[in-house]
């Protein structure tokens, strides 16, 4: 089964081919269901493919498939070849399967959209793109897939075209990604220029003779690191995530936190031989980690549209991930990333049921007591508000508190930042839960009676990933708790592919003990929030009621005004520059002013036209005797 | 050919002399003069130079190449004069002059 | 030859004519004088061609241009009505005429310079018509062989050009004659 791989990226090409040629001859049913299928297709031989890999032992669970050479330049041969390794595994079942969900999610989620057969064209594009991201076995073609989900992305925010603020929102995404692959390019360019390959295991065997800390080690992981945190969202180049939320609930559920997000993390992990040989990016990409999920988290309390709310989640969460990462525990990231697929994935369908339900309604302070009217999307959404914010047996208390203990045993300090913003995480989390669910209805008393629950088709993956959100800890036991002595398998799965670097310098009663300080934290973020807005039944304030710290936070730390500030406004200008310096001076100067010479050339020249022979055999003959005076001083 | 032209050896030189200054009085004329007839004139000292010059080669070269090609010339000169003898006719018969400055329907 | 010693003189003398001849044909302003002096200069250049030993050559140059074609020239002189005053050269405007001057006098250093100096012509390889060889054989015999052997295609072409050249003539002269009278003839039908 493994030699068919491609059929992982193909399927999902397929899809898009056909939904995107003949989708809009046959309608949102036909390309809804189709790209699904291919979907799920990919999902299954990834399932065979996972499958047979576990039935090998150890050594040779790493099988690289080359398709076609693909780019071949002197030294450099980057070949179309996946790699099937535990890490691009879980991560392919992750994309495959979540992916696959939202899928099936969309056909409900979209019903009634003209543009539906596109949608669902660009999601597939996006599948064969992240597919080939994850198994790519080289740099340039994880590189190809790398653009490729960011072309999805903005195409996919800017679903809704016909509104200013989605195209906006794809623009900057764009734009602002295109600087972290600015970024990821200079440090593919160092690659080649210092190792001379692309291919991650040719690669490895070349980083394997130098020594930790080199320059250009440092200067390389860097750059990747910049690529990586502009596709992963992390400060500074996080603004475009939050925006990205104009995109169809299901992008967001599926892109915009799931899986396309992650792709920064995965690369940290897949380059991470690399990585552990630069411990100071590495600690830089644990602060950074740690200031992007504290901030974010901030944000994140006094938002009130409730995707935006789950996307400065997301960009917290993702934080924490390159927090682990940064702190050697790549796989611990990894294993987040998976929980965090399950649960985020849900939260979003979750949002968009309720979104779907109340007619495009985003404002959680016009929703309120939806806990009866959606019993559902209730359940399964407490399912995921449990998951991240750490109680307990849930999905996201195992891999958090895998990364917080290993960021303990990194740094105390950012281990408290990190603590801090599990604190907040919960009481964001609850917040928007009983503002959204509990307390009195606020929405238009003529809407009320309309509000539904969503069709099965939207149903059914919310169970399913409620299931994965409540039991897919149990993938990644600390083995402190392991009482069922099924061992820490992801990590067990993932420790051939991934260099993992933690150090541990505190014993078994310390990480207990931090276990249960991570709960009460956990807690004590339900309990503010359960007193301010169960309790009280406190809705969140007007915008304008905010002062002091409080309306710095709502306005996000203004660094959207900063950035504008800062870096568009002196682009535009010096854009401005060039158009009337360069442009309209320079460049339209000269070639005016080569017509206008032409034209006075001409002018002049007119009058020796004078159609007398005579003065034509004057310049021929000048014309002969110039020749032969240039003869004669050549040659003589 | 010789580096010094020695007054009472005539060489090839000689001629080959005479047939340049020949020809530069021919292109001299060709153009000063307005009679497009004595244009025609100087056009045949050209010719007669080039002749000149054809034969000098012939002869120091033992060959009489040269001597055949002066003879095509001159066929093509006569044939040439014809023509242009009744071009010339044609046009005094139309313009009533031969200056070839007063024609000027070149001038677009 | 006997004569080798008045040789110089003869190609001075004949030089001499042929340069002032053609001078004058520049410079006379009645073209019947500028004709008569050609044929002086095709006259003496006939005696250039005799010391040059191709006595074909001058003998052509004698039938050809200063026969008939100068003959034909006379007769378009005449036939353009001189008393008419059109074929009176008109003075040139000064400036042309010195820059005429100037390019023939760069064109002669040039020339000179090419041709005195030239050494690819002294390397040349040598023919068999040597001086010996005409005077054994003549300069006439040897010619005629070889226009009417190697050269006899060519020789036939020109033959020809020329039927082509008086065809032309007569389509150029009965042709132009020819439309107004066809003109008249139209307007006479017309009537």
């Amino acid at each position: 089964m493994i030699e068919y791989v491609w059929l992982i990226t193909v399927l999902p090409l397929a899809g898009f081919i056909i939904t995107g040629l003949l989708g809009n001859k046959f309608g949102e049913k036909f390309s809804g269901i189709m790209a699904s299928l291919f979907s799920a297709a990919a999902f299954v031989v990834t399932a065979m493919i996972f499958r047979e890999i576990l039935g090998k032992d150890e050594e040779s669970r790493k099988i690289i498939i080359k398709l076609f050479d693909w780019i071949v330049a002197g030294k450099v041969n980057a070949a179309v070849a996946y790699q099937i390794d535990p890490l691009s595994l879980v991560m392919a079942l992750v994309v495959t399967g979540v992916g696959s969900l939202i899928h099936f999610y969309s056909i409900g989620y979209m019903h009634g959209d003209s543009g539906s057969p596109k949608y669902f064209a660009y999601l597939n594009l996006f599948m064969f793109s992240m597919l080939n991201l994850v198994l790519g076995s080289n740099l340039l073609l994880m590189f190809l897939g790398w653009e490729g989900v960011g072309l999805c992305s903005y195409l996919l925010i800017g679903y809704y075209y016909e509104t200013k603020v989605a195209g906006d929102a794809g623009k900057k995404a764009f734009i602002v990604n295109r600087v972290g692959d600015f970024g990821f390019l200079i440090g593919i360019f160092l690659i080649i220029f210092t190792f001379g390959t692309v291919d991650f295991s040719e690669l490895e065997k070349a980083v394997a003779g130098h020594v930790s800390g080199e320059v250009i080690i440092f200067w390389i992981t860097l750059f990747l690191f910049i690529g990586a945190a502009g596709k992963s969202a992390q400060i500074p180049l996080y603004v475009w995530l939050p925006d990205a939320m104009a995109g169809p609930t299901p992008v967001s559920a599926l892109i915009h936190a799931a899986t396309m997000v992650t792709s920064g993390l995965y690369m940290l992990a897949r380059l991470s031989f690399l990585y552990v040989k630069a411990p100071d990016v590495m600690f830089i990409i644990c602060v950074i980690g740690a200031l992007t999920a504290f901030f974010a988290a901030t944000i994140g309390t006094l938002q009130n549209d409730i995707k935006k709310v789950l996307a400065y989640s997301t960009v917290s969460q993702l934080g924490y991930m390159f927090m682990g990462a940064g702190a050697g525990a790549f796989s611990a990231g990894i294993f987040h990333v998976v929980t965090h697929a399950f649960f985020k994935a849900l939260l979003f369908l979750g949002a968009g049921s309720v979104i779907h339900a109340l007619h495009h309604e985003q404002d959680i302070r016009k929703m309120g007591g939806l806990r009866k009217k959606l019993p559902v999307t209730h359940f399964t959404f407490l399912i995921g508000t449990l998951a991240i914010a750490g109680t307990p047996l849930f999905s996201g208390f195992f891999s958090k508190d895998e990364i917080l203990w290993k960021v303990f045993n990194y740094n105390i300090f950012i281990w408290g930042i990190g603590a801090v913003s599990a604190i907040i995480t919960a009481y964001y989390m609850f917040r928007l839960y009983f503002v959204t669910f509990f307390g009195e209805t606020r929405f238009k008393e003529d809407t009320e009676h309309k509000i539904h629950e969503s069709p099965a088709i939207m149903t059914l993956p919310l169970i399913i990933l409620a299931v994965l959100a409540l039991f897919g800890g149990f993938l990644g036991m600390p083995h402190t708790l392991d009482f069922f002595h099924s061992g820490n398998m992801i990590e067990e799965f993932l420790h051939k592919s991934v260099a993992d670097h933690a150090v541990s310098r505190y014993g078994e009663g310390v990480e207990v003990s931090l276990m249960g300080v991570s709960v009460m934290l956990a807690v004590a973020g339900f309990i503010i929030a359960f007193i301010v807005f169960y309790k009280n039944n406190g809705i969140p304030e007007k915008d304008n009621q905010y002062v002091g710290a409080q309306k710095v936070i709502f306005n996000k730390y203004y660094i959207d005004e900063i950035y504008e500030t800062a870096f568009v406004k002196s682009i535009y200008n010096f854009a401005k520059v060039l158009w009337r310096l360069i442009d309209v001076f320079i460049i339209d100067g000269v070639i005016n002013g080569t017509a206008r010479i032409l034209r006075d050339i001409g002018e002049g020249l007119r009058y020796s036209e004078t159609g007398v022979v005579h003065d034509y055999m004057i310049f021929m003959a000048g014309g002969i005797v110039s020749f032969a005076v240039l003869l004669f001083l050549l040659f003589l | 050919m010789p580096e010094s032209l020695h007054i009472f050896q005539i060489t090839e030189t000689h001629y080959i002399v005479l047939s340049v200054i020949l020809f530069c009085i021919g292109t001299a004329g060709v153009l000063i003069r307005r009679n497009a007839l004595v244009i025609f004139l100087c056009i045949e000292i050209m010719l007669n130079a080039v002749n000149l010059a054809l034969v000098t080669f012939s002869r120091h070269m033992d060959q009489n190449r040269g001597e055949v090609f002066v003879f095509f010339v001159m066929a093509v000169a006569a044939a040439e004069s014809a023509i242009g003898l009744s071009l010339l006719i044609v046009l005094h018969r139309q313009k009533k002059t031969v200056d070839v400055d007063e024609i000027n329907t070149l001038k677009g | 030859m006997e004569l080798t010693f008045i040789k110089p003189f003869m190609f001075y003398f004949f030089a001499s004519l042929t340069t002032g001849s053609a001078l004058m044909v520049v410079i006379i302003r009645n073209p019947l004088y500028s004709a008569a002096m050609l044929v002086l200069t095709f006259f003496s250049l006939a005696g250039i061609y005799v010391l040059l030993n191709s006595e074909i050559i001058a003998v052509l140059q004698v039938f050809v241009y200063a026969g008939a074609i100068m003959v034909l020239v006379t007769f378009v002189i005449m036939l353009l009505n001189l008393r008419s005053g059109a074929l009176i050269n008109k003075p040139t405007h000064i400036i042309r005429s010195v820059v005429a001057v100037i390019f023939s006098f760069l064109l002669f250093i040039c020339l000179i310079s090419i041709f005195v100096s030239g050494n690819q012509v002294e390397n040349a390889p040598k023919g068999v018509i040597t001086a010996a060889a005409i005077e054994s054989e003549g300069s006439f015999q040897l010619f005629s062989r070889a226009l009417f052997s190697e050269y006899l295609l060519p020789f036939e072409l020109v033959s020809l050009l020329l039927t082509v050249a008086v065809i032309g003539v007569v389509v150029l002269i009965r042709g132009i004659s020819g439309a107004e009278e066809n003109k008249q003839a139209k307007k006479g039908q017309g009537r």
